[in-house]
């Protein structure tokens, strides 16, 4: 494998004001000193205003542009500093109908940055705009839904994988397909078919076996450093299709942080290979639409733009644009079930409104229900939108006694429960294996110079891991012969095991479990004429 | 053929008929020409038949007289009825291409016969009452079955049968969702086969008899899908009850009938699967059979 040279084009630097209205000199001639910027802005709360170098990498087959610029890694550096949960400076739009170009930039120049219409990026009929000379996404959602012109406006929000991984160690490992018996489910339909896509709407699936070279912090300076990547090798290259990297760049989709994988491998890893786990509809198509990024990218991203230091190791998330963009994208592009394993404590309409375009095209989706029973159980979203849409299912988490998982958010739109570990309940054992990269290759603050070309067998908990056992299992159900999503969720609602208590409000469900544990041998074999 | 019908006029009864139409005709053997044309009220002696014509002898007055021919048989009607297979005919008497009736006695013990004894095969489109269940999972309503039985009539009037009918057809298993019908890849194999015991009432005539009974019975009912365990099969039986009505037609050792039968088999449905989306209960319907009976 050839290693491919991530390359920096040569900055163009201007001198701009922050928000405070301070001047930043910014040398056209040197790259850029990060590190005082940083400090810069821990010390203003605001964002600088930079215009950083546009970053791509060098390949084969020509540069990848950076998709991930500086400014929005920075942003994300800061949403993980502040704990934010939209990405600073973005901000949603959709205007009202019929509203021309002219009104829309009439709207628009409320901000102070005055954006131009070309510099909008559409999601449908969302725009999303950029305004980093105002961090706080919500004065800018509050200016623009002044606007007459505006339907609706809101920022950005910041959604996170719903994962507690945790690598315990070799034990019995997959509980949850026995639980749900698995095999006789696949005595019906075994693993669906390759007509069948689901696409994985995560950190990514790597879809290529290859090197390329970043640039990272060592600790002392940027150093460019080989960065080796593999495809899973319980997930036939075959069956990968149409992979696309919403947020990181234009190359390939590359999995820098083993979340998106560990979920891809519950839907489909490889199975009666002899190698690793199974997987739940094995014979699926992967589309990996990467639409969350992980440590490794904004460092990278930093990196290479002349950031001096390591970012926050819980930075990353999945930005609410990129995720309506990629539920379009990959219902545009034939998948026929969806899966959502993150959430956000925000409502976004623009998710909603991609969730019920992909259920209008004929797609099936999974969304986790959120790990954040022991925070306050606040309302999680998309998952929150699951209950108002046919087609959309809000999975929750048990562990092995099948009890709720102990993070496992709860509420009245909680549709259906699936094993998503739970280590209270079993520990290690009590957890989701399935095959991923291998973490202690890329673990931040242990390894300087990140490898994903390893897998292994990890225990992964959360909600995450509930979401991907139904978006398989509708899988296999379409391959089965039912087609319709808001016929796959009535089917997983009608043949689902109750568990917990009756709720006297809503007969039939609770808001534990939803309509209980999902069945997949009731839910394929259906009914004749007297039973 | 005279000569035979003069042997056996002495000891039994002959078959007697009485013209009903002035001006009929009786014709020479090879419907050449007449031999006789008679006024209605005439009586003549059936000496053979051929298809709708009577062989009759010509009476004494005419120029053809103790010659035979053929006279139509809606223009006669018959005083008495006494025809027995033919056993030994005349090439003198026997038509050219006449059935090989002859006339003559019925062997006493059969004369009039008060038991008869029948055995029949049935082919048969059954529709059934749980018209939707069915559709759903095995897209037709209803479908092809076949059986047989036995059947006992007494006097030729009242007959009691017992049948066994036997339908199997193969579809898919479902889900009813608010109505509408999701089909799976799962395989369903549906067999049906009551067995029944009828009793009715023959409204006898030479050739065509309508009848009318009812009866009640057992329903075998199956349901095996592929890769199902027992306890996810059916295998029940169910009380019947029908009613049903038919045309038999005879045509000597062989009949055909035409029959239609209503049945009921309440309760058999309902309490699971697609009849229960769709509320249906009776696993009966309505059949539409075609007989072939065997005996006399």
């Amino acid at each position: 494998m050839r290693a491919r040279r991530l390359q920096i084009w040569p900055p163009s630097l201007r001198n701009r004001k922050n928000v405070l209205g301070q001047t930043v000199h910014i040398h056209p001639s040197r790259r850029p000193r990060f590190r005082g910027l940083a400090l810069a802005v821990a010390a203003s709360g605001s964002l600088l205003i930079v215009q950083l170098p546009r970053l791509s990498a060098q390949s084969e087959d020509g540069p990848y542009r950076m998709l991930l610029t500086p400014e929005r890694a920075l942003a994300f550096v800061q949403a993980a500093d502040r704990k934010l949960d939209y990405i600073p400076g973005e901000v949603l739009v959709k205007f009202k109908a019929g509203v021309g170009a002219a009104g829309q930039q009439r709207a628009l120049g409320v901000l102070r940055s005055r954006p131009a219409l070309s510099d909008l990026r559409w999601i449908g009929d969302v725009a999303l705009v950029t305004d980093y000379t105002e961090w706080n996404a919500t004065i800018l959602a509050t200016q623009l839904r002044a606007q007459p012109e505006v339907a609706y406006a809101q920022p950005n929000h910041l959604y996170r994988t719903n994962t507690t991984p945790n690598d315990p160690g070799f034990a019995e490992r997959q509980w949850n397909f026995a639980a749900l018996d698995m095999e006789r489910a696949w005595d019906l339909n075994a693993g669906a078919s390759d007509a069948i896509t689901v696409a994985v709407l995560d950190t990514g699936v790597t879809s290529v076996s290859r090197s390329f070279l970043f640039q990272t912090w060592n600790g002392q300076s940027i150093q460019l450093v080989n960065v080796p990547f593999a495809r899973n090798p319980d997930l036939s290259e075959s069956r990968i299709v149409k992979p696309r990297d919403m947020i990181f760049w234009e190359g390939p989709v590359l999995d820098m942080e083993g979340h998106g994988t560990h979920v891809a491998s519950t839907i489909g890893e490889d199975t009666n290979n002899s190698l690793a786990e199974a997987g739940i509809a094995y014979h699926v198509k992967v589309m990996p639409v990467k639409v969350c990024l992980g440590y490794w990218e904004i460092q990278f991203a930093l990196s290479a733009s002349g950031f001096r230091g390591f970012a926050p190791e819980d930075v990353g998330g999945c930005g609410g644009s990129e995720i309506a963009d990629g539920i379009r994208y990959a219902a545009d592009n034939g998948a026929q079930v969806l899966n959502l394993s993150l959430g956000g404590s925000e409502p976004d309409d623009t998710v909603r409104d991609a969730l019920t375009y992909a259920v209008g095209k004929g797609a099936f989706v999974a969304i986790a229900m959120g790990n954040a029973y022991e925070e306050g159980n606040p309302v999680n979203y998309p998952a929150a939108y699951a209950a108002a849409i046919p087609g959309v299912m809000s999975v929750g988490a048990v562990g092995p006694t099948l009890a709720r998982s102990y993070y496992s958010s709860t509420g009245p739109h909680i549709e259906i429960a699936a094993p998503g570990g739970d280590d209270r309940q079993g520990g290690g054992k009590g957890m989701i294996w399935q095959t991923t990269i291998f973490r202690a290759d890329s673990r931040p603050g242990f390894v300087m110079s990140p490898r994903f070309d390893r897998y292994a067998e990890a225990a992964y908990e959360g909600t995450s891991m509930a979401a991907p056992h139904v978006a398989g299992i509708a899988a296999l159900m379409i391959s089965h012969g039912v087609t319709k999503p808001s016929a796959v969720e009535a089917i997983i609602e009608k043949t689902a095991r109750f568990l917990g208590a009756p709720d006297a409000r809503t007969p039939g469900r609770n808001e534990e479990y939803g309509f209980g544990l999902i069945q997949p041998r009731a839910a394929l074999h259906g009914v004749g004429v007297a039973k | 053929m005279g000569m035979l019908a003069a042997c056996t006029s002495a000891a039994f009864a002959q078959t007697r008929v009485r013209v009903t139409h002035d001006q009929s005709s009786i014709w020479k053997p090879g419907f050449s020409s007449e031999a006789a044309v008679v006024p209605a009220g005439t009586i003549l002696t059936v000496v053979g038949k051929r298809d709708e014509w009577y062989e009759v002898v010509v009476p004494d007055e005419y120029p053809a007289a103790k010659t035979t021919g053929f006279v139509f048989k809606s223009n006669v009607e018959v005083l008495n009825q006494n025809w027995v297979p033919f056993t030994q005919a005349s090439p003198a008497t026997q038509p050219p291409s006449s059935e090989p009736y002859a006339f003559g006695p019925e062997p006493p013990a059969r004369n009039p016969r008060t038991v008869g004894v029948f055995a029949f095969g049935q082919a048969a489109y059954s529709r059934f009452a749980a018209r939707n269940s069915f559709e759903a999972v095995l897209d037709h309503s209803g479908g092809a079955s076949f059986g047989g039985g036995a059947e006992v009539r007494l006097w030729r009037k009242i007959f009691v049968n017992g049948a066994v009918d036997y339908f199997n057809k193969r579809g898919h298993r479902v889900f009813v969702i608010d109505g509408d019908v999701i089909r799976l890849g799962t395989t369903e194999t549906i067999t049906v086969m009551p067995v029944t015991v009828s009793a009715g009432w023959r409204f006898d005539h030479e050739r065509f008899s309508p009848y009318v009974g009812a009866g009640a019975g057992r329903t075998f009912y199956k349901e095996v899908s592929r890769a199902a365990d027992a306890d996810e099969n059916v295998d029940s039986r169910f009380t019947s009850y029908h009613a049903l009505a038919g045309l038999e037609i005879r045509n000597d050792i062989v009949a055909t009938a035409f029959e239609v039968v209503y049945s009921q088999v309440p309760n058999a449905l309902g309490h699971g699967g697609a009849s229960a989306a769709f509320g249906e209960t009776n696993l009966g319907g309505v059949a539409g059979r075609v007989k072939v009976i065997f005996g006399r």
